[in-house]
């Protein structure tokens, strides 16, 4: 357990994690057909599942306390992501016939500049498809997603942790756990979209050169996570302390 | 055609919702019909924000403003009692929605510098009038925490749906609304039957039957309403068969 001030600070930065998390997270609607690349769904809608799934995860392990709540959080989201990675990329190739390739590299427009991958050196320029912008989830893009995931189940969890804190003086167990969990979405989904403004509806991770527009959306989820976890913190203390009932 | 502003529409579901509460709180529980007006004015404001392509889908605008109203209305359950202080409660939920909502929207406008006129005013409405409904649900179903999720999801769709269906050429406010009007109908129909599933502490049966017998009546008049509307909307495809690029 945390007290009420130090789990108020959690869900700041709880929050602020999610809505950069977002950044790091491969999506973009036009890859459902497989014109651009990054998993096919809303960065937004993507980040919130793999939050979603981390909140889950990190239910499991609510009594050990709070690593292993924000470290079983982080995991579960990360393979939610890298789950759905590994089977849109295995439908784009075996299905389509359209190899991984990230097409901001392909056009040297990546973070490093260049057109290989960053990390496995693999050469990107040709293999895009023409009149698309890449497709599929290619290694770099990968890695990014998974930490993107790292970092927005670790906040969800953190929100998570810091509600259940809050909220379990003033109700039982089993209800602190399914209110901490829904706040812990909410806050997840105020976040999550706020980024989507950013990036206009794709991006492939951090060697996309929109992750240079963080600290916008890092003011944003500053800002609003703030407001979020001071009335929060309000309410449950006054839900704690029983001053109205 | 003179569209309904944004402000007349949400002055209206203040006003509505708040008399629906007070109504389920003292026990009437058609007091729900009156929740159908924010169903409407979040599904205008969310067709406010989506029509001027917006960076996100209509879908995650939904869930964004449902998640800011459904979140303030479920930690204000925690001081305020919803049964026995419903005024009190009402106000605080409106207000803190309405606050979060605001500051998202402002947010948005001055740091992401996203050109969408109106995008605060637009945001806190869809917030404090999902926060008004999901008040209104909680005191139908009473404080069963299983049933929040289910709760803020059902709230989520009723309010992301007609923009998105409606979404296209000739997209115009009064069919869009009418399509809410079909889904807020839809919804409390749905929550009437399952307040009849886990009959509430404080609410007999017999007024959770009253709520699906309202709905299923309100539902009928809206679909046939819409119908109508989507057949004027197409007459000049309807009868040549060709769409309207082909002629």
């Amino acid at each position: 357990m945390v007290d009420p001030v130090t789990a108020t600070i959690m869900i700041i930065a709880g929050g602020v994690l999610v809505g950069v998390c977002v950044h790091f997270i491969p999506a973009s609607a036009t890859g459902a057909m497989a014109a651009a690349t990054g998993i096919a769904t809303g960065p937004s809608m993507l980040s919130a599942g793999a939050g979603l799934a981390g909140i889950y995860a990190a239910a499991y392990s609510i009594d050990s306390g709070l690593a292993p709540v924000i470290v079983s959080g982080a995991v579960g989201s990360a393979l939610m992501l890298l789950i759905t990675i590994l089977c849109g990329n295995i439908m784009l190739a075996f299905g389509i016939g359209a190899p991984p390739v990230s097409g901001q590299t392909a056009a040297g427009k990546s973070t490093f500049g260049g057109t290989k991958d960053i990390i496995t050196g693999f050469e990107q320029e040709g293999y895009t498809s023409p009149g698309t912008d890449g497709h599929g989830m290619p290694f770099q893009t990968a890695v990014s997603g998974g930490f993107g995931a790292l970092m927005g189940g670790a906040g969800g969890a953190l929100v998570f942790y810091a509600v259940y804190s809050m909220t379990l003086p003033g109700i039982a167990t089993e209800n602190a756990v399914t209110l901490a969990g829904i706040v812990a979405a909410g806050v997840f989904l105020i976040n999550s979209v706020l980024p989507a403004y950013v990036l206009v509806g794709k991006t492939e991770g951090m060697f996309d050169m929109k992750i240079r527009s963080m600290h916008r959306t890092f003011i944003s989820c500053l800002v609003t996570s703030s407001i979020v976890a001071c009335v929060i913190y309000a309410v449950c203390e006054l839900a704690v302390s029983g001053v109205i009932e | 055609m003179k569209e309904i502003q944004i402000h007349t529409l949400f002055g209206a579901a203040l006003l509505s919702g708040i008399a629906g509460i007070l109504l389920i709180g003292h026990g009437i529980s058609i007091g729900i019909v009156l929740l159908w007006i924010p169903f409407l004015s979040a599904a205008n404001s969310i067709r406010g924000m989506a029509k001027y392509g917006l960076g996100t889908g209509n879908a995650s605008i939904g869930y964004w403003g449902a998640a800011v109203g459904a979140t303030s209305a479920f930690v204000t359950s925690l001081p305020f009692s919803c049964r026995s202080t419903p005024l009190l409660y009402v106000a605080a939920v409106v207000a803190i929605s309405l606050v979060v909502g605001l500051a998202t929207g402002v947010l948005a406008d001055k740091v992401i510098r996203m050109k969408i006129p109106r995008i605060e005013l637009n945001s806190a409405v869809i917030a404090a009038s999902t926060a008004l409904i999901t008040a209104g649900f909680l005191l139908i179903l009473g404080s069963n925490y299983g049933l929040y999720p289910f709760i803020y999801i059902i709230i989520t769709l009723a309010v992301l749906h007609p923009y998105n269906a409606s979404t296209g050429a000739g997209e115009n406010q009064k069919r869009t609304l009418m399509l809410a009007l079909v889904e807020a109908c839809m919804t409390t129909l749905v929550i009437g039957i399952v307040a009849m599933l886990a009959s509430g502490p404080a609410m007999p049966v017999s007024d959770d039957v009253a709520i699906v017998v309202v709905s299923a009546f309100g539902l009928v008049i809206a679909v046939v309403a819409w119908y109508r509307l989507v057949k004027s909307d197409i007459y000049e495809i309807r009868w040549t068969g060709y769409s309207p690029a082909e002629h």
